[in-house]
């Protein structure tokens, strides 16, 4: 349940920069919020309304806070987590949607500024830019998206410049097998549980995992460890390593790294393996195993990955 | 979920494996909430194809084509059979008030995605170009989640000239005068398929000068 909060005059409700939690509406009083303008730095000062939201953005989106709010007098606040205000929100659709219209008035105010600054340098002419995607997935053995952007293109341009090239490429549908490997930088979509190319496969689920996507990461590493004979099938195992330790999973962790180290004790990713198993034995509660592992592993560790490893040995998170 | 949407089935849409869904420039009026299969946004750089994400089920996008006039930023293609909810200007308040939760969620990414246009924006500010380049790495560290590794002050990033030329705004002959300038001061380091920034902080402390020049 929101709380109601009385702020005195001269009092500040939250500072630019504080990273918190917390949503407000105005019930009663003047507030003021103060920022820089983002284009010229100058101050701008805002008041806002009685019944107004403020600081949805930030606790919303979990960043720092864009502005300072300060109380000019007396006034009452109600005071939501983001938690109640997003059940607050559910049950009163017409307030998201009042919120939706805000936020892409701002979005669009922000792109066209940002549209604007760059002088046009990277707007490509959208007809020359949909052939050169129509060309580009052709020429990587693409057809399918190939033939599908080229007739887009000649419906959409029917006398545009490059339309007997487009009119080429349509007509290829059906004629021309798809390429079965990547070869010179070419795209397939990937089919993670059958018959996709290792390399394509590892490097989607490497795409995956540095955004934290761990179960859909996990996938593909593991349609790379399907071909016993592949090359990066250790190296699969240590990503499935960072998967399952991204997702709590450290017992299966332990597992799957101690039959990397076995299998292949000299790999070249065996001390990020070693560093892996000592954080699984850490938060498994076994300290004596972790410390070891992670002594072992900074015998051999890069300078970047022996900081990570003195860290956890200092007790870091 | 799906209980709930099948009631807006009339707006449901299937695509098959490798069906293009829409194409980078194409003019874009609607957007998508995959309600099963996996969508693959693709980018065309310098002629190459460039794989940026993989959606999943209950994930929106294509969410910028409430910025009018603006072509699509990349290409969507259905991975397996793709089932996705078209939201337009036409259905876009009877699904939003039927479905407060997608409401919700599209809330949360169009502030992801100001906070994200705004973040560029600073950088575009920057008028030394070296500072600009430089803030481009600021920026691609911001969004970092990886907790481990901010106990070092080195950052790998696996980006490109193109990637930094896009974001900093500048020609790439530019860019690459001024990560060689870096490279000279030590700054940063440059291999084939990443660029590393020695010390983020110090970093963190030219840029800031530069901006307070302004």
């Amino acid at each position: 349940m929101p709380k109601a909060i009385q702020y005195r005059k001269n009092s500040i409700i939250y500072f630019q920069g504080d990273i918190e939690d917390k949503i407000f509406i105005l019930q009663k009083g003047i507030i003021i919020s103060s920022y820089q303008d983002i284009e010229t730095g100058e101050p701008v000062q805002e008041r806002i309304g009685e019944g107004e939201f403020f600081g949805v953005k930030s606790a919303l989106g979990h960043f720092p806070r864009e502005e300072t709010v300060m109380v000019m007098s007396d006034a009452i606040v109600l005071l939501f987590t983001s938690m109640e205000f997003e059940s607050f929100a559910l049950s009163n659709t017409r307030i998201i949607l009042k919120m939706l219209k805000v936020f892409s008035n701002q979005l669009r105010k922000i792109h066209k500024q940002t549209v604007s600054l760059l002088h046009s340098t990277e707007q490509a002419n959208p007809s020359d830019g949909l052939f050169s995607v129509a060309e580009a997935f052709f020429k990587a053995g693409n057809i399918s998206a190939a033939v599908d952007i080229a007739n887009r293109y000649i419906s959409l341009y029917p006398t545009g410049a490059h339309i007997a090239k487009a009119k080429a490429i349509a007509a290829k549908a059906g004629s021309i097998p798809e390429k079965k490997s990547g070869g010179s930088g070419g795209f397939e979509v990937p089919d993670a549980t059958s018959g996709t190319d290792d390399k394509q496969s590892y490097i989607l689920g490497e795409q995956l995992l540095s955004r934290n996507k761990y179960s859909e990461a996990i996938v593909y590493f593991q349609n790379v460890l399907r071909r016993q004979d592949s090359t990066l099938r250790y190296d699969a195992m240590v990503q499935c390593g960072y998967c399952l330790c991204g997702e709590g999973n450290h017992s299966d962790c332990v597992q799957l790294l101690t039959r990397m180290l076995m299998e292949a004790p000299k790999h070249r990713k065996t001390a990020e393996a070693l560093y892996l198993m000592g954080i699984c034995n850490k938060q498994l509660g076994d300290a004596q195993k972790a410390t070891a592992f992670f002594q072992k592993a900074l015998s051999m560790a890069e300078p970047d990955l022996a900081a990570k490893i003195k860290k956890e040995m200092n007790g870091g998170a | 979920m799906a209980d709930i949407l099948s009631a807006f089935a009339r707006f449901a849409k299937t695509y098959e494996p490798g069906q293009v869904i829409f194409s980078e420039y194409e003019k874009g009026e609607t957007f998508y909430l995959i309600q099963s299969g996996q969508v693959q946004l693709v980018k065309i750089v310098n002629g190459i194809q460039k794989n940026l994400d993989i959606l999943a089920p209950s994930e929106i996008f294509g969410e910028m084509a409430i910025l009018e006039n603006t072509p699509r930023s990349a290409t969507a293609i259905a991975v397996d059979q793709v089932k996705v909810l078209e939201f337009n200007k036409a259905n876009f308040e009877t699904l939003m008030t039927g479905q407060p939760a997608i409401a919700m969620k599209l809330l949360k990414l169009f502030i992801k995605r100001i906070f994200a246009q705004k973040r560029r924006f600073m950088v575009l500010t920057l008028e030394d170009p070296q500072a600009r380049v430089g803030d481009v790495f600021l920026m691609l560290n911001e969004t970092r989640t990886d907790i481990a590794e901010q106990v070092t002050t080195s950052r790998e990033f696996a980006v490109t000239i193109d990637d930094i030329a896009h974001w900093a705004g500048m020609p790439k002959d530019a860019v690459q005068d001024e990560l060689y300038r870096f490279v000279d001061q030590r700054k940063i380091e440059m291999t084939n398929d990443k660029i590393i920034v020695r010390n983020i902080n110090d970093l963190q402390r030219y840029i800031a000068s530069r901006r307070r020049k302004l």
